[in-house]
């Protein structure tokens, strides 16, 4: 999921349009207007969905047991909880005489065919949301307002994997589950669609246009608006072209290039805030790699990562807007999971060089260098489009120490299958520029280069025992600090055993009409994590 | 007219071949290329190779190729496209959706560049030689020269306040009444129609222009002027006529390409129609929707082939074989 996120992770904004001048919504209410670029909806199916816009929709069409206020969980569906002594069992306290959209009951009962059904077709299916219950064994309702949830063991991440599962009308989804449970896949969910949460998704058009209705029966608060009208644009000169000509209130990541000139203008206001989404330069770590085999040498991998003006390159690649980072777990998910002692090293191209030649590996007649008899000389994939500066200034870099890169481009479908080789074997690749956008728990992001992801997520085909011995831990550790400090522990092998580069991390920039007001910003281009994005924006002027 | 009906079957015959082999071609060429649906779509933290298989199993994908392409001619004849892979709804729903959205707009564009553009043609080629002919001249070879989605940005920039920015239309019409929401389509759908319509305007007037030259310098428009008829008269009813024939072909061929051609355009107007439909089919191995797109837009091309050979059989009865 998260790599499908870090693909499309990139501009977005919604609109609507009065350009008629014809009669607009709003009659005595206030509909917010929002554009969005490149950002496709592939499905409204929880199931299916994997892409960050239809996630934040379901965010506020959905009821959540728990949700983000900032980067902590904080209550939602479920006013309170509690943790057994023994850590395994957790009973959740619903609102009580909560309603979905349709004035059917919202009762606990949802929320135990729900996970009941996640985990009896997570093989297949519903293998979509499945990741989001592991260590999750049951669920069980006493009452309609109480909802008690087995582990396997004590779970550190139990809430924050809760804060991303949507509960489901039983009665809508209830047919689709029945026999194999395929007809979960292929389950449309149309608008309108039953809601639970702050909206209610009142229609929706393909590549078009989203109409979130504020949802009367909704448990929490109601939000300021009466509707949020997302469009979908397919090209970010228009979006901003639309937002100066008022047919939008808010632009949702414009591209960088135009934010000096918004900034200018009186009647917007510009937003910037560091994203969640970090590229690196990755390295083939597959110990059996037939070829090439001296970027195994963790001390070729600092040589180049210093020879890299990192500074450089994101103000390059970001139009200056994004910030360098060191290692995966970017500053922008708070919670101090950084591990701020982790640095990689500082740029020194003079002392790369030297490096490589202690290693004994001089220049050619043509200036690259030779190691083991070949010359350094690699490919690194990237998918074609999206990441042709940010190469263009790391071969630059590389080729003043001897090492020469050459382009390897493919679309974004065929890159990951590119870089993990035929049979997901990892014996192909030696380099590729790939990014990866971190939750608010961290579980997620240092779980991609764990031995379980091989052939699945781990794009470096790096798998460290120790390293995933520690990632179990801390997903068990219920103490806070201890659990940082083995978080930590991780950061620093990743950084000696450098499987991954940590480039920067972008910024998202956002724009909206000076009248309104109340936009909660966060490090994703929508909010998948909260309902805060719309909840508390009203037209003030 | 056995001949006539001869001849009516040979090309409905070469059209259908044309198709059949398309679809072969379109069915292949996808699958050639590294990466599948599954590649992506099943890479969720959670994934096993099983669970890749079973959704490898259930799309079909693990089958020989053979076996898919006779499973898909199979479903074809029975007009089903099959269901799309990003989001599971029929490719037919999916197609006649962006196909209803494309058609408007790309056929607004087309007529108001035939009008144009037999316009000036016939102006440029009635004053040939002077100032108005080689004005018309470069004006049409410059817009002919220009990239569409230049062109679409420029008018952008331009004429971004006046017309609506993107879209298809304003979601935030309350309620608007048949009338309203024609207007509000019609709107939305002038600068795209413009950049359709500036495109195909100039090699519309360019021939069309040639086409006049080659008929005014006839024997029987010089016998028209003889006796006396107007200019006028003589451009409709004798040059021009006659210099349809060529004009009727390029109208035919262009509107074939242009549906499928109007991709960056539609991307440069956030026009939820054909052409982005198929840029996110491709980024997603959606293999029915691509399929279906191309054999749509193959269909298209082959038909608009078809009547223009149709339209020659009716216009000109020296054509015989």
């Amino acid at each position: 999921m998260l790599r499908k996120m870090l693909i499309v992770a990139a501009v977005a904004t919604v609109a609507g349009t009065t350009a008629c001048g014809a009669s607009s919504t709003g009659s005595g209410g206030q509909t917010l207007r929002v554009g969005i670029t490149d950002s496709p909806i592939d499905s409204l199916n929880p199931f299916v969905a994997q892409y960050v816009l239809p996630l934040s929709v379901m965010r506020n069409v959905y009821p959540y047991l728990v949700g983000y206020k900032g980067e902590q969980v904080g209550p939602d569906f479920a006013s309170s909880w509690e943790t057994s002594k023994d850590g395994t069992t957790m009973t959740f306290h619903l609102h009580p005489g909560a309603k979905w959209s349709d004035g059917q009951p919202l009762t606990s009962a949802d929320a135990v065919w729900t996970i009941q059904t996640t985990l009896k077709f997570a093989k297949s299916s519903t293998a979509g949301l499945a990741f989001l219950l592991n260590g999750v064994t049951s669920a069980s309702a006493p009452d309609d307002h109480t909802l008690v949830i087995k582990l396997a063991a004590p779970l550190s991440t139990a809430i924050a994997q809760f804060a991303m599962l949507p509960i489901l009308p039983q009665h809508v989804y209830a047919s689709a589950a029945a026999g194999d449970g395929s007809g979960l896949r292929r389950f449309a969910n149309s608008a309108p669609v039953v809601s639970g949460g702050p909206f209610a998704l009142s229609e929706y058009r393909k590549d078009e246009f989203l109409l979130l209705k504020r949802n009367a029966n909704y448990y929490g608060q109601r939000p300021k608006v009466d509707a949020v009208g997302i469009r979908l644009y397919s090209s970010g000169d228009a979006m901003v072209s639309a937002l100066r000509n008022n047919e939008i209130d808010q632009a949702k990541v414009v591209p960088a290039t135009v934010v000096d000139k918004l900034k200018g203008d009186g009647k917007l206001r510009v937003s910037k805030v560091p994203s969640a989404d970090v590229f690196v330069l990755g390295f083939n770590s597959n110990s059996a790699k037939p070829e090439h085999r001296e970027l195994l040498d963790p001390r070729v991998r600092k040589a180049i990562a210093s020879a890299i003006n990192r500074p450089q390159l994101t103000a390059t690649a970001t139009v200056g807007t994004g910030t360098v980072i060191d290692t995966l777990l970017p500053p922008s998910i708070g919670g101090g999971w950084t591990a701020t002692g982790v640095k990689l090293p500082a740029f020194d191209a003079d002392g790369a060089g030297r490096q490589l030649d202690a290693l004994g590996f001089k220049r050619g007649a043509d200036g690259v260098r030779i190691a083991n008899g070949h010359p350094m000389s690699y490919k690194v994939r990237f998918v074609a489009g999206e990441r042709e500066r940010q190469f263009e200034s790391i071969r630059n870099d590389l080729g003043r120490i001897g090492v020469k890169l050459e382009a390897a481009p493919s679309d974004a479908s065929s890159f990951v299958s590119a870089v993990h080789g035929p049979n997901d074997k990892y014996l192909d690749t030696d380099l590729f520029l790939n990014n990866w956008m971190s939750l608010y728990d961290p579980t997620l992001q240092l779980s991609v280069l764990s031995c379980g992801q091989l052939a699945n997520l781990n794009d470096a085909g790096y798998c460290n025992k120790t390293y995933d011995g520690l990632l179990q831990r801390q997903a068990t550790e219920l103490d806070p600090a201890k659990r940082k400090a083995i978080v930590d522990q991780m950061q620093q092998i990743l950084n000696d055993d450098l499987p991954w580069i940590p480039l920067y991390a972008r910024a998202i920039l956002d724009a909206h009409a000076s009248e309104w007001d109340g936009f909660v910003t966060s490090p994703y281009t929508t909010d998948f994590l909260s309902t805060n994005a719309f909840a508390g924006v009203q037209r003030s002027g | 007219m056995n001949r006539g009906l001869d001849l009516v079957l040979r090309r409905t015959a070469v059209a259908l071949i044309t198709i059949f082999c398309a679809i072969s071609l379109n069915f292949l060429l996808f699958r050639v290329v590294p990466g599948d649906a599954v590649s992506n779509l099943a890479r969720v933290p959670n994934s096993t190779v099983a669970q890749q298989q079973a959704l490898r199993h259930e799309f079909g994908l693990d089958r020989s190729i053979g076996v898919q392409y006779v499973a898909y001619l199979r479903e074809l004849v029975h007009g089903n496209l099959g269901r799309s892979f990003a989001n599971g709804q029929p490719v037919s729903k999916n197609l006649g959706e962006a196909l209803g959205n494309t058609l408007p707009m790309v056929l607004l564009g087309t007529v108001v560049a035939i009008l144009a553009g037999i316009a000036t043609g016939v102006l440029g080629a009635v004053r040939r030689g002077t100032r108005t002919d080689r004005a018309l001249t470069v004006s049409s070879l410059t817009v002919y020269a220009l990239p569409a989605q230049w062109v679409g940005l420029l008018l952008l920039f331009l004429l971004g306040g006046v017309f609506p920015s993107g879209g298809r239309v304003d979601e935030f019409l309350i309620e608007p009444s048949p009338w309203q929401h024609t207007v509000d389509v019609l709107w939305h759908m002038t600068l795209p129609s413009l950049v359709v319509g500036l495109t195909l305007f100039g090699q519309y007037a360019l021939l069309t222009r040639t086409a006049m030259l080659e008929t005014l310098a006839e024997d029987y428009v010089l016998t028209a002027r003889a006796k006396g008829l107007s200019t006028l008269r003589i451009v409709r009813h004798h040059a021009l006529r006659n210099a349809m024939l060529p004009i009727s072909t390029l109208i035919a061929l262009s509107l074939g390409s242009v549906v499928g051609g109007v991709v960056l355009i539609e991307t440069v107007f956030s026009w939820p129609g054909i052409g982005r439909a198929i840029y996110s089919a491709v980024t997603s191995r959606d293999y029915p929707m691509l399929q279906g797109a191309f054999l749509v837009l193959t269909v298209v091309v082959v038909v608009c082939n078809y009547v223009s050979d149709l339209i020659y059989l009716r216009l000109d009865p020296r054509i015989t074989v």
